[in-house]
């Protein structure tokens, strides 16, 4: 089914909620998927996400906090991928995924650059340049400057969050927001017109031209009208999607919801906090757990409330770096390096875990003691630029860097 | 030195020129940090540049550098309204007045200085908020007993002293330590511990010397759980404390240490703990420091090429603070955060060098750098460089239009949704200080939703008694309520468009406090 055959497929089911409105001009519509990023800020500890059951010196490295090795009738154990990897038991609504090779895995992953410090590395991450901050400019937002298709929808490229996420940082407008649902103008409804009417005059030139002020006002306004139009408020997941409650369960089917509504959304960002593990991280349960179960069942409730636009949007989730390979004296674990990072959507080749496993033997860490990068983070986006998005000015998303394909995307995209 | 402003009174009036000259000169930084090349947003001619130096920007947008120039021999109008923007949560009534009548140098002075006890209005609206001056041992057995809500209580508590705090720029300064030292209210026993944190670390220290809120920060329960450090242990060191306070607090990222150096910072804060509560023996003592000797590492360490021999003990970290607290990367790190939080986000390099060497003179005497920072030109010259913060934006207004408030409810939900909800960044860094954090379309509609609310009298316990407002001034309601938010009538085009609301104060009030103008922080 081509894209066009999809598109019309979908028309026949659209709920009563969801108007059918055209941004792109005909024709030009987002050549490519919907990139839906997610971003766990204050650094994974992957390896107790994606634990290499395989490998004895993590089980050596992690005395308290390690996840049993695989085992049927064990819920506590880890879920088995491949003999080598399994997956963390809080994390089990996305195996599913894994076995419909919907979901790929990319181990032992992040950037070059070694910074330990949470801000500097999401900083590099988010711009695309580890080590540099020539470019201003975050990678997402030159992805959306450089596949520039038409698409001029308020909602192009939406930041669920108060603030704009770095990589939507850029010279294509990108809007954050935090709820979909009540964006609107409150007070009496005669007035309501009116007082757009007014900040509208107000918040343009020549009477204001602070851009910081301009730009999210006119935001505001294309917005209020394109989401009038949807009826937010009674959306309802698709059957069996259940998102866990929370601001990333929420922000989540928000996105799903603007996915649906063909509203021209063609990247979002949305993050997911509290990772940073210094201390009393847990096992199998406890506190990472708990954010675990958050996570996998949030993604795969996205997933299958996407339905058939599943086919055509690609979550990738990373985090600014892993976590130290030894536990500290505090049941956690101290900043590390080399992460996982999950691809979810379609055409992915999924139901695998992806890159070279450096093992966790003393003489393979990277200092101080971290699990090794073997695959750039930037590979990874570059394939699913170029093979799920359509944009082929890679050179110009990761200037000075040239990424290699590592197979993360089937090859029939 | 102290200006001389007796004429200047009646020029505080905001002109037409004025006001696109703040828009432009913050158009003008803005499109400094785009790329250069890309078209600006505003649909004004293209601006591109190099990053400015100093307040005037290297490259203005057509038509703007006349202006801009023009100020730099001419009064200043509305330094007045600048200063109460910056220095204070925004002028309430009198406030303009006063500082035109002495002069801003003279305010800056007195801001600095002064030390009055909190008004009766404000010791009245505190006291229903018992949780403040609670120990941790009463705070756990509130909670659990009469469920008062503590975090709540501490929001309410900033919000009404920034309101009707009579030591404006004391306040100020409290929300920029309380950032730097930032502590997410809900991790672990935080949510009692920040109470006291806010009360005996922050505030006392707030306008004193560096090295003292440094310590009093190290030495505070409520840092010590949020970064890790009450299991920070011989043999096996938690780095979160040892990082952040490097990085964070003191000598910065570029401050030129190793991850060796980082090892051994938290080794010499092995053992700086919190003493345990336990609920069924509660104990007056619990929730406080406490030095573990048996858990510090009373081994050599090096720091930074300094070593500290062995058998430090409890002074192992005594010794780090001071190191750090000393060290160059430090008085120019906190000279430029406060530049950024005074003049512009990206303020001038003198400015900076400035702070930073006042800082270095006076031993780390904050007053002494915040003078340097305040009274130079570059400040006087910042008209339009920083927007208000959603904190900025609900205290001036309430200060504004003289509300009557508990500071609850819905403010401290607007707050929430313009993505400054108090005391729960999660993050060590602190809520962002820069324009662009506090920009985006739904912070902008709540700013408006908020002002729509606030004209209503639409807030629970949030009262503004607009009869009294606008009673015996001699202009029309816009004149009046203009001179309040402003202290200057509205520019021609701006009166024009809310000439229709005359007879709809609710509306009008919204639409003011919703305006652009009153988004801008001096």
């Amino acid at each position: 089914m081509d894209r066009y055959q999809l598109l019309s497929a979908i028309d026949m089911k659209l709920p009563a909620w969801m108007p059918r409105l055209a941004f792109a001009p005909q024709g030009q519509a987002p050549r490519g998927d919907v990139i839906v990023c997610v971003f766990q800020r204050g650094g994974m500890d992957g390896l107790n996400v994606v634990v290499p059951v395989g490998d004895s010196h993590y089980y050596q490295l992690r005395p308290t906090i390690a996840i049993p090795q695989p085992k049927s009738s064990d819920p506590k154990a880890a879920i088995d991928l491949d003999g080598r990897f399994g997956l963390h038991p809080a994390l089990t609504a996305l195996k599913p995924l894994y076995d419909d090779s919907a979901l790929a895995i990319v181990h032992a992953v992040g950037s070059p650059d070694p910074t330990h410090s949470h801000f500097d590395a999401m900083d590099y991450m988010e711009r695309g340049t580890p080590g540099s901050r020539a470019l201003t400019t975050g990678w997402l937002a030159r992805h959306l400057a450089t596949s520039n298709n038409g698409n001029h929808s308020p909602l192009r490229a939406v930041g669920i969050n108060a603030m704009l996420q770095a990589s939507l940082r850029g010279e294509v407008p990108a809007v954050a927001l935090r709820s979909i649902a009540d964006f609107h103008l409150r007070g009496r409804p005669k007035d309501i017109a009116i007082l757009q009417k007014t900040l509208a005059t107000l918040y343009s030139a020549p009477m204001t031209t602070n851009p910081y002020l301009l730009n999210p006002a006119r935001e505001v306004q294309n917005i209020s009208q394109l989401l009038s139009k949807i009826n937010t408020a009674t959306y309802k997941p698709a059957t069996g999607a259940k998102y866990p409650q929370g601001s990333f369960g929420s922000g989540m089917m928000q996105v799903a919801q603007l996915i649906k509504a063909e509203v021209g959304l063609e990247a979002a960002c949305v993050d997911v906090g509290g990772w940073d593990t210094h201390a009393n991280e847990g096992g199998p349960d406890g506190y990472m757990a708990r954010l675990l179960g958050e996570l996998g069942n949030t993604l795969a409730a996205f997933y299958s409330d996407l339905g058939d636009w599943a086919r055509r949007t690609t979550v990738v989730t990373m985090s600014e770096f892993g976590r130290r390979a030894k536990e500290n004296g505090s049941s956690g674990t101290d900043h590390g390096h080399g992460n996982v990072m999950f691809v979810l959507g379609g055409n992915v080749a999924g139901g695998k875990v992806h890159g070279d496993w450096p093992t966790l033997a003393l003489d393979k860490l990277a200092a101080p003691g971290d699990l090794a990068v073997t695959t750039d983070y930037r590979d990874v986006l570059a394939e699913i630029i170029s093979k799920r998005l359509g944009n082929a000015r890679l050179d110009q998303v990761f200037p000075n860097y040239t990424p290699q394909m590592r197979g993360i995307i089937s090859s029939a995209a | 030195m102290r200006m001389s402003n007796r004429n200047q009174r009646h020029s505080v009036a905001f002109t037409r020129r004025d006001f696109l000259k703040v828009s432009l000169a913050a158009a003008a930084l803005t499109a400094c940090s785009r790329i250069p090349g890309t078209s600006t947003i505003a649909g004004n001619s293209a601006t591109t540049g190099q990053l400015p130096t100093t307040s005037a920007p290297t490259a203005a947008p057509a038509g703007a550098t006349a202006t801009l120039q023009a100020t730099a021999t001419t009064k200043q109008p509305g330094l007045a309204w600048l200063a109460a923007n910056r220095l204070m949560f925004g002028p309430r009534a009198g406030d303009l007045q006063h500082i035109d009548d002495i002069g801003v140098d003279a305010f800056i002075e007195e801001q600095l200085a002064v030390n009055a006890p909190d008004s009766d209005r404000l010791q009245s609206k505190l006291a229903p908020l018992t949780s403040l001056s609670l120990n941790t041992a009463a705070l756990v057995q509130d909670s659990q007993t009469i469920k008062t809500n503590v975090l709540m209580q501490l929001q309410q508590s900033t919000l009404l002293r920034a309101i009707y705090g009579a030591r404006q720029l004391h306040e100020v300064m409290v929300d920029f330590w309380t950032n730097h030292f930032n502590i997410y209210f809900f991790k672990n026993e935080d949510r009692f511990l920040k109470t006291i944190d806010d009360r005996e670390v922050i505030r006392p220290h707030t306008l004193g010397k560096f090295i003292d809120i440094l310590d009093a920060s190290a030495h505070s329960p409520a840092m010590l759980v949020f970064l890790d450090n009450q299991t920070n242990r011989k043999g096996n060191p938690n780095e979160n404390y040892g990082r952040e306070l490097m990085e964070l607090h003191t000598i910065s990222v570029d401050g030129g240490y190793t991850q060796d150096d980082v090892v051994a910072v938290a080794r010499a804060f092995t053992g700086w703990s919190v003493r345990g509560y336990n609920k069924n023996n509660p104990n007056a003592n619990a929730g406080e420091f406490v030095f573990i000797p048996g858990q510090h590492d009373n081994d050599a360490k090096t720091i930074l090429g300094q070593t500290l021999p062995a058998g430090g003990g409890e002074q192992d970290g005594m010794k780090v603070l001071d190191l750090l607290a000393h060290n160059p990367h430090t008085a120019t790190f906190i000279s430029a955060k406060l530049a950024r939080r005074f003049i512009a986000d990206q303020p001038p390099a003198n400015v900076v060098k400035a702070g930073a060497s006042a800082f270095t003179s006076s031993g780390g005497d904050i007053k002494a750098t915040l003078g340097a920072i305040l009274h130079s030109e570059d400040f006087k010259n910042s008209f339009g460089q920083k927007i208000k913060r959603p904190l900025d934006l609900v205290a001036s207004s309430l200060r504004a239009l003289d509300a009557d408030t508990d500071g609850g409810g819905l403010l401290i939900g607007a707050l929430a949704l313009m993505g400054q909800p108090l005391f729960q960044w999660q993050f060590p860094n602190g809520f962002p200080d820069t324009n662009g954090a506090w920009s985006g379309a739904g912070v902008m509609l709540t700013r408006w939703n908020l002002g729509i609310a606030l004209g209503a009298n639409a807030i629970k316990n949030t009262h503004i008694d607009f009869a009294s407002l606008i009673q015996g001034h001699s202009g029309d309601v816009i004149d009046a309520l203009s001179m309040r938010l402003f202290g200057s009538p509205l520019p021609a085009d701006v009166r024009n468009t809310l000439k229709p609301f005359t007879s709809d104060t609710a509306t009008l009030t919204a639409l003011l406090l919703a305006s652009p103008l009153f988004q801008i922080k001096g």
